[in-house]
C-alpha cells in the first residue's frame, strides 16, 4: 500500500469544494461565490482515525470533457494520478446538474464518495432529499450530507472515506444504459479495446468506448498519437451509423441518456414544492442585471468601494502613521542610545532604512484592509458573476467576452492572482489578451502611492484623485484592448458567453475575514521580506560612498542619470526617478523609497520628549478618535455620493467639529513631496505609476503562463504607454495653464 | 425520436426564425418554458452546452430576455445560466406539447 493515500475533491464549480478542503485540512483556500476561483490543484493533509491522508482540492469542472486549462488540470489529475478516493461534491440545491459529473465519475469506476453539500440552501428552498435512496440508485456509493460552510457533516465524511479506504469496494456496476443503437456500438468498440493490452490496462474499456463516441477531443488526440488509427476509424464509423439510424449525434444521445438516468435516480429521492419557479435570486437579478439599471448600479458600487478604501481608511491610516513616525521611532532611537549605538550606522540603517522604508509601507495596511474587505463582500455575495454578465456587451467591443471581466476584477486586489484567474477562459488568445489587460488594472499595491499623493496635493479631494487613477488604468486597459484586437488578435473570434450565475448569498463573516486576512497578511509578509530587503539595499546604495550626501550617493548618481527621461512628464527629480526604479520590485516600494530619500536623511527635531506613559496614553486616545472617525467616514459615503449629483449638497457628518481638511496636519513626507512636485506633475507621476510594469511577481506570473516573450512585450509596452500618457497629461495640463 | 427527426429535417429545409412553433431561443419572452430541439454549432459547443444542462429534448425556462445582450436561463430547475445572444440565436426551441 502506498505510504500516503490521496483523496481528491471533485465537483462542479462553486459547489463548496474548497470550503470542504479548508474544513478537512485547516487550510485557508480562497472561497467565494462565483465559479472558477480555484485554478490550480492544492494539496493539504487531513487526519482520519490517526492516519494522515493527502487531500487535493481541484478546480471545478462540469464534466470530464475539459475545455479550459483549469479544467484540464482536474480531468488529468483524476484520470492519470488515480487518487485512492474521489469525493464528488454536489450542490444539493442544484442536484440534477451536479450529478452529471458524478455519473461520469461512476462510469470511470473510481472509488467514490458523494458529498451532498449546501444542504442548508436546499432546505431553505423546501427541497427534501433522501440520501439513502440516491445511494441505492447510484450503485450503492456512500452518500454524506454536508453543510461545509458551518463544518457540518465533515466528521461523517471523514468516517465514510475511512471506511472506503479500509474496505475497498469492488467495481461498481455500470449504471447508465445508453439504449440502442448506442449500446451495440459501445459493445463493439469495447471488444476492440479489450483486444489491445496497452489500452485495456490503462483505461476501463467501456468508459473509453463511451468517450470515443462522445468524440472527446483530448482522448482522440491521445489515441492518434498512440497510433490507434484502427480504433479511431472504427469509432468514426460507429458515430456515422448512430447518426444515420437515429437522426441524432451520438454525443447528444449519450448526454440525453445520462440526464434521463439522473432524472430517474432522483425521482422519489428529491421532493420539492411545486410553486417555487422564481427564486429570491431571480427577483434580485431583475434589478441588478437589468439592461438599463445594471450598469449604473455597477458603477455606483465601484464608486462606493473607492470611497470606502480611500476615505474610510484615512483616520486609521493617520493613526498608524502617527504611531510609527512618532513614538515608535523615538523609542527605537532611545534604545539605540541606551545601547551606546546612538548616531552609529546601525541606528541609521534601522531608522533611516528600515523604519522609513518598511514603516512607510505599513502605514497603508488600513487602506488595503478596507479594499480587501470590499472585494471580499463583492465576491461572497455572488455579484462577481453578475458583473461579468453586465459587462459582456462592453467586453465584446474589446474582442473579449464577459468572463474575461472576472480576472480584471480580481486585478483590483492583486495582479498576480488575476493573471492566474485567466485560466478559466477557454482559448489561449483570450487568456493572453486578458492577462495583458489585467496589468493595467490598478492593484492594491499601487493604492498607497495615490493615497500618499492625493493627501499631499488634493486634501479633501483625495478621493477624486484616487478614483481618477483607477479610471486611468481602466482607460489604458480599454485602449490596449482595442489596439490588440485590431492588430495582434485581428482574426480572433469572440467565443460565446456561457456562464453559470450562482444564487446570491449573504456574505459570511468567516469567508470575508478569511479573504481579508489572507491578502492583508500577504501584504505584511511582503513588507517584512521583499520590502525590507529593498529598504536595506536602498539604504546601502544611499550610504555609498561613505560620507557622501544623498545626492552624491550611488543611488543618487544612478537616479540622476535616468531622470532626464522623465523631464517631459514633469517629474525629473532624481528622487522621483529613483522611486520609480525601485518600484519594479513591488509598487509599494515606491512609497518606502520616497520615505527613505525624503525623510531618512534629516533628523526629525524632537522638540519635547514625552514619557513612555504619555506616549501610550496618546496612542490609545488617538486610536479611539480614529475609530470614531472611521464610523463617521463610513456614514459620509452617503452624502458624498449624493453630492456628486450637480445641485445637490447633503450635509456630511462631522463628529469632532474639525471642519474638514484645514484641521488635517500634513505629514512630513507630504510636505517634502510638495517641495518637488506640483499638483500637475503629481498627477503625471500617479498616471505613470498606474500604468508601468506592475511588479516582478506579476511579470514572473506572465512568463510562467505565457512565456518569456509575452512577458517582455508586456514590460516594453507598459513602460512605453506609461511614459507617453504621463507626458501627454503633463504637457496637456501645461497647455491648459494648469502647470 | 421520430418527432425529433421530423424537426431536424424541417429546420434544415426552412430558414430559422420562420417556422411556426419553432423559434430561436433568443426570441422567447421571459417566464416561458420551452423545449430544445436543435443546436446549430460544432461538436465542441454542443457538448459544452450539454454539460451545462442544455441538450436537445430538454426543457429550458427563460428567466430574463431583454431583447438584446445576454439572457438568463433556468436549466434543470435550479441552475441559472447566462447565455450570450449570439449563442441563443443558434438554439432552436419549441413550446412543449400539452
Ligand atoms: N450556504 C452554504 N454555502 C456554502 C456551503 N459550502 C460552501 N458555501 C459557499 O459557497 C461558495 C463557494 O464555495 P467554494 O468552496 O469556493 O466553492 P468551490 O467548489 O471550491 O468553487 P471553485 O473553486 O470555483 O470551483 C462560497 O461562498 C462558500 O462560502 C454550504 O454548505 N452552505
Ligand atoms: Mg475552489
Amino acid at each position: 500500500m502506498a505510504a500516503n493515500l490521496t483523496i481528491a475533491l471533485a465537483g462542479n464549480p462553486n459547489v463548496g469544494k474548497s470550503t470542504i478542503f479548508n474544513c478537512l485540512t485547516g487550510a485557508r483556500q480562497h472561497v467565494g461565490n462565483w465559479p472558477g476561483k480555484t485554478v490550480e490543484k492544492k494539496e493539504g493533509v487531513t487526519d482520519i482515525a490517526g492516519q494522515n491522508l493527502v487531500v487535493v482540492d481541484l478546480p471545478g469542472i462540469y464534466s470530464l470533457n475539459a475545455f479550459s486549462p483549469e479544467e484540464v488540470i482536474t480531468r488529468d489529475f483524476i484520470l492519470n494520478e488515480k487518487p485512492d478516493v474521489v469525493v464528488a461534491v454536489a450542490d444539493a440545491s442544484n442536484l440534477e446538474r451536479s450529478l452529471y459529473l458524478v455519473v461520469q465519475l461512476l462510469e470511470l469506476k473510481v472509488p467514490l464518495v458523494l458529498a451532498l453539500n449546501m444542504g442548508d440552501i436546499a432546505q431553505a428552498r423546501g427541497i427534501a432529499i433522501d440520501p439513502a435512496s440516491i445511494s441505492a440508485q447510484l450503485g450503492n456509493i456512500p452518500v454524506v450530507e454536508t453543510v461545509s460552510k458551518h463544518g457540518a457533516g465533515i466528521d461523517a465524511l471523514k468516517q465514510t472515506v475511512h471506511q472506503l479506504v479500509a474496505t475497498p469496494q469492488s467495481t461498481i456496476p455500470v449504471p447508465v444504459d445508453y439504449g440502442e443503437p448506442v449500446e451495440a456500438e459501445i459493445t463493439a468498440l469495447q471488444t476492440l479495446i479489450e483486444a489491445d493490452p496497452t489500452l485495456d490496462q490503462r483505461y476501463d474499456a467501456r468508459w473509453l468506448a463511451v468517450k470515443l463516441l462522445e468524440a472527446e477531443e483530448d482522448i482522440l488526440a491521445y489515441l492518434e498519437a498512440a497510433g490507434q488509427r484502427r480504433l479511431l476509424d472504427a469509432a468514426r464509423e460507429a458515430m456515422q451509423r448512430i447518426k444515420a439510424a437515429s437522426g441524432d449525434d451520438s454525443e447528444t444521445l449519450i448526454a440525453d441518456r445520462r440526464y434521463r438516468f439522473i432524472g430517474q435516480a432522483l425521482n422519489g429521492a428529491v421532493t420539492r414544492p411545486s410553486s417555487a419557479l422564481e427564486t429570491g435570486s431571480d427577483r434580485i437579478d431583475r434589478i441588478i442585471t437589468h439592461r438599463v439599471w445594471g450598469l449604473p448600479i455597477f458603477i455606483l458600487l465601484m464608486w462606493v468601494v473607492f470611497q470606502f478604501t480611500a476615505n474610510v481608511s484615512a483616520p486609521l491610516l493617520d493613526w498608524v502613521d502617527g504611531v510609527v513616525g512618532g513614538p515608535v521611532t523615538r523609542w527605537a532611537t532611545a534604545i539605540f542610545g541606551a545601547l551606546g549605538l546612538g548616531g552609529s550606522w546601525v541606528e541609521s540603517l534601522a531608522v533611516d532604512g528600515v523604519f522609513a522604508g518598511v514603516g512607510g509601507v505599513l502605514v497603508f495596511v488600513p487602506v488595503l484592509f478596507f479594499l480587501y474587505l470590499a472585494i471580499a463582500i463583492l465576491e461572497d455575495s455572488g455579484y462577481m458573476a453578475r458583473a461579468a454578465f453586465i459587462m459582456d456587451d462592453f467586453m465584446r467591443t474589446l474582442g473579449l467576452h464577459g468572463k474575461s471581466f472576472l480576472p480584471l476584477l480580481v486585478g483590483f486586489g492583486c495582479t498576480v492572482p488575476a493573471i492566474y484567474a485567466t485560466r478559466t477562459l477557454e482559448n489561449d488568445e483570450d487568456r493572453r489578451l486578458t492577462a495583458f489587460l489585467t496589468t493595467f488594472i490598478s492593484c492594491g499595491a499601487r493604492l498607497p502611492v495615490y493615497v500618499l499623493f492625493g493627501a499631499a496635493f488634493f486634501g479633501a479631494k483625495a478621493g477624486v484623485f484616487v478614483f481618477s487613477m483607477y479610471l486611468a488604468g481602466g482607460a489604458a486597459a480599454v485602449a490596449t484592448g482595442f489596439i490588440l484586437k485590431s492588430t495582434v488578435f485581428k482574426n480572433k473570434s469572440v467565443p460565446p458567453f456561457i456562464m453559470e450565475m450562482p444564487a446570491y448569498r449573504a456574505p459570511t463573516l468567516k469567508g470575508v475575514l478569511l479573504y481579508v486576512w489572507k491578502h492583508t497578511s500577504q501584504f505584511l509578509r511582503k513588507a517584512t521580506t521583499v520590502i525590507l530587503a529593498a529598504s536595506v539595499v536602498l539604504w546601502f546604495l544611499t550610504a555609498v560612498p561613505a560620507g557622501a550626501t544623498l545626492e552624491q550617493s550611488l543611488f543618487g548618481i544612478i537616479s540622476k542619470a535616468l531622470a532626464p527621461v522623465f523631464a517631459p512628464a514633469g517629474f525629473d527629480s532624481w528622487e522621483a526617478t529613483g522611486a520609480l526604479v525601485t518600484g519594479f520590485v513591488a509598487k509599494e516600494v515606491i512609497v518606502s523609497t520616497l520615505g527613505q530619500v525624503y525623510l531618512g536623511g534629516d533628523d526629525a527635531p524632537a522638540a519635547e520628549t514625552p514619557t513612555l506613559g504619555e506616549d501610550l496614553a496618546e496612542i490609545a486616545r488617538s486610536l479611539g478618535e480614529a475609530v470614531v472617525l472611521t464610523v463617521q467616514e463610513t456614514i459620509n459615503i452617503v452624502p458624498r455620493t449624493v453630492n456628486v449629483i450637480p445641485g445637490v449638497s447633503a450635509p456630511e457628518a462631522d463628529f469632532f467639529g474639525a471642519g474638514e481638511a484645514d484641521a488635517e496636519d500634513t505629514t512630513e513626507l507630504e510636505a517634502a513631496l510638495n517641495r518637488t512636485f506640483t499638483p500637475l506633475s503629481a498627477v503625471a507621476f500617479g498616471v505613470f505609476v498606474v500604468l508601468y510594469v506592475p511588479c516582478m511577481a506579476a511579470v514572473a506570473a506572465i512568463r510562467q503562463e505565457f512565456g518569456a516573450r509575452w512577458a517582455l512585450y508586456q514590460v516594453t509596452y507598459s513602460l512605453g504607454v506609461a511614459w507617453l500618457v504621463a507626458v501627454v497629461v503633463y504637457q496637456g495640463g501645461r497647455l491648459l495653464g494648469l502647470g | 425520436m421520430n418527432l425529433r427527426r421530423r424537426v431536424h429535417e424541417h429546420i434544415h429545409r426552412v430558414p430559422p426564425h420562420s417556422i411556426g412553433g419553432i423559434v430561436s431561443l433568443a426570441r422567447v419572452p421571459p417566464g416561458q418554458t420551452v423545449n430544445l430541439v436543435h443546436i446549430h454549432g460544432g461538436h465542441r459547443l454542443r457538448k459544452r452546452l450539454a454539460d451545462l444542462g442544455l441538450n436537445v429534448g430538454m426543457p429550458v425556462r427563460v428567466i430574463q430576455n431583454p431583447g438584446f445582450g445576454p439572457m438568463i436561463l433556468g436549466v434543470k430547475c435550479d441552475s441559472r445560466l447566462a447565455l450570450g445572444r449570439g449563442m441563443a440565436e443558434k438554439i432552436q426551441v419549441e413550446h412543449p406539447q400539452i
